[in-house]
């Protein structure tokens, strides 16, 4: 046997970089090694793509004058996905957590809460990026629209629902810290619910008043807003997109807030040992 | 004297309900404790409060000199725990688990640590199979190779043998008390197998309904029921019966 004490003299932020590179490698091993989390990873989105863009397709050979809503539409179906993504990403890779009750050992290592919530996010980007870029050559394949047709708005639109997907994600592992396994479901309802609000495919303005109100309180309409201006009348709303960054960082803090206190709730009950049903 | 845990007035409830009742602990560093107690004593709770995982209703814990719910994160670097009821991820290999966690506890040179710790768990040929396909006693001797990784100072072990046959079981129990001999590492366990505790503990602590009943050496507790044995010390406890 060996003696203890041997931690060499690394410095802090090394340490925090290993641990946030033993995370990346957890999830790396859990994929690597699982073609059907492969194939799920990459499916949806592709999916979506296709329907989408077959759909919008069919109405360009249908009717005239609908070149336009068919690139909207395309474009708003990949930018959907990247927000849907995000957010199921984040849920799927706490999930993974909880379904091998892993949950104990990791938060028994020196890995802070901050830690963890940055190498998941880190993840995420990883899962996300690698997730889209088919459905996205499909798209240019398929349907002749390239999110590069966009140009620095596109990059814009992509960096604010990344940000939107992010903190809705932490606010649906909330749940999941506060109640388990048993709000699995709402969690999975979750990643799709602001999708009907924030008016990716039409104008806010033809949902009921209560939902237009709640449409102008996310970033993600704001986002919508410019693009379809963009495509539809040449004109980017840069103004939209400040306020869908101010929301974000708003609610980023927000979200990290409610998943500190869920985090510190399920220490309270046992809930780190024992996240069931 | 320098202790490697100490708790004061340490209590959690559970609706009012005390699961751990303000207990006081003093465990001497260097040495092997033993937690005993029967279903519902409290042993559970009392692991997890250790560990950071569950936050106590009141009271405080200090860890090798250390107040835990101040510093978690830097304390957790030199402590480390096993135990059956808590997976490590089923679809890893044991050789992917020990690279992850080495990475998470800041274990320098890992690689030769996970080779030296294989060769001493005898788990070189479990190293690239899935942790979910292993047998009982060969995730315990994994989890226990993880557990190992950071050369913990304070290793919280909760029935260490649990699920493991005669042979290997002790086979273990001799491999924790070398660590601890050559490492002046303090353990700390909780166990229902009182062979175990006699053979191995300097220090038994018996816990009923959240609260410490009885404390001594194995002897000092045999003398003191005047049993040959600690099971009937422990059923003595159990039942009510008076030293």
């Amino acid at each position: 046997m060996t003696s203890p004490a041997i931690a060499q003299p690394e410095s802090a932020f090394f340490l925090f970089l290993r641990r946030i590179w033993g995370l990346m490698l957890r999830h790396y091993y859990l994929h690597s090694g699982s073609w059907p989390r492969l194939i799920e990873m990459l499916y949806w989105p592709i999916i979506n793509m296709a329907t989408w863009g077959f759909t919008s397709s069919y109405l360009v050979q249908k009717f005239t004058d609908t070149a336009i809503i068919s690139s909207t539409l395309v474009a708003s179906v990949i930018l959907v996905e990247v927000l849907v993504r995000v957010c199921t990403n984040i849920l799927m890779l706490f999930l993974e957590e909880i379904w091998s009750r892993n949950l104990g050992h990791l938060f028994a290592s020196p890995i802070k809460f901050g830690e963890y919530v940055c190498g998941i996010t880190v993840v995420c980007f990883v899962r996300t990026t690698v997730a889209m870029i088919p459905a996205i050559l499909l798209a240019k394949f398929l349907f002749g629209f390239s999110l590069v047709s966009l140009g620095w708005p596109g990059a814009a639109y992509i960096g604010l629902l990344v940000f939107n997907g992010c903190w809705y994600g932490l606010l649906i592992i909330s749940l999941l810290f506060r109640y388990g396994l048993a709000a699995e479901w709402m969690a999975w309802m979750g990643t799709w619910l602001l999708i009907p609000i924030i008016a990716p495919y039409y104008p806010v303005s033809v949902l009921p008043y209560g939902l237009q109100l709640a449409a102008h309180a996310l970033p993600a309409t704001y986002v919508f807003e410019s693009l379809k201006s963009q495509i539809t009348q040449h004109e980017i709303l840069s103004g939209n997109l400040l306020i869908a960054l101010g929301l974000n960082i708003v609610y980023f803090i927000g979200a990290s807030l409610v998943l500190w206190m869920a985090y510190r709730g399920a220490q309270k009950r046992g809930g780190l040992l024992q996240v069931g049903e | 004297m320098s202790y490697a845990l100490q708790t004061h007035e340490l209590r959690k409830t559970f609706n009012n309900v005390a699961a751990v009742d303000s207990i006081n602990l003093e465990i001497g560093r260097g040495s092997i404790t033993a937690l005993l107690g029967g279903n519902g004593a409290g042993k559970s709770t009392t692991m997890a409060m250790l560990l950071g995982l569950l936050q106590p209703t009141s009271g405080g814990i200090t860890l090798l000199g250390r107040d835990l719910l101040k510093e978690r994160a830097s304390i957790a670097a030199q402590v480390n725990f096993s135990s059956p009821y808590v997976d490590l991820p089923n679809r890893l290999t044991v050789r992917q688990n020990l690279n992850v966690y080495g990475h998470l506890y800041g274990v320098p040179h890992l690689q030769n640590r996970i080779m030296e710790l294989a060769e001493q768990l005898q788990i070189i040929p479990l190293l690239n199979r899935k942790y979910g396909t292993l047998s009982a006693g060969q995730r315990t001797r994994a989890s226990l190779a993880k557990s190992l990784l950071n050369k913990p100072q304070l290793l919280l072990l909760d029935e260490p043998t649990a699920s493991l046959d005669p042979d290997t079981a002790d086979w273990v129990r001799t491999l924790l008390m070398d660590y601890r001999k050559a490492s002046g590492a303090t353990v700390f366990m909780a166990s229902h197998n009182m062979y175990e505790v006699e053979r191995m503990c300097d220090d038994v602590i018996v816990m009923k309904a959240g609260s410490i009943v009885d404390r001594g050496s194995p002897q000092k507790l045999l003398e003191t029921y005047s049993r040959e044995n600690l099971e009937e010390v422990f059923l003595d406890i159990a039942r009510n019966r008076t030293a």
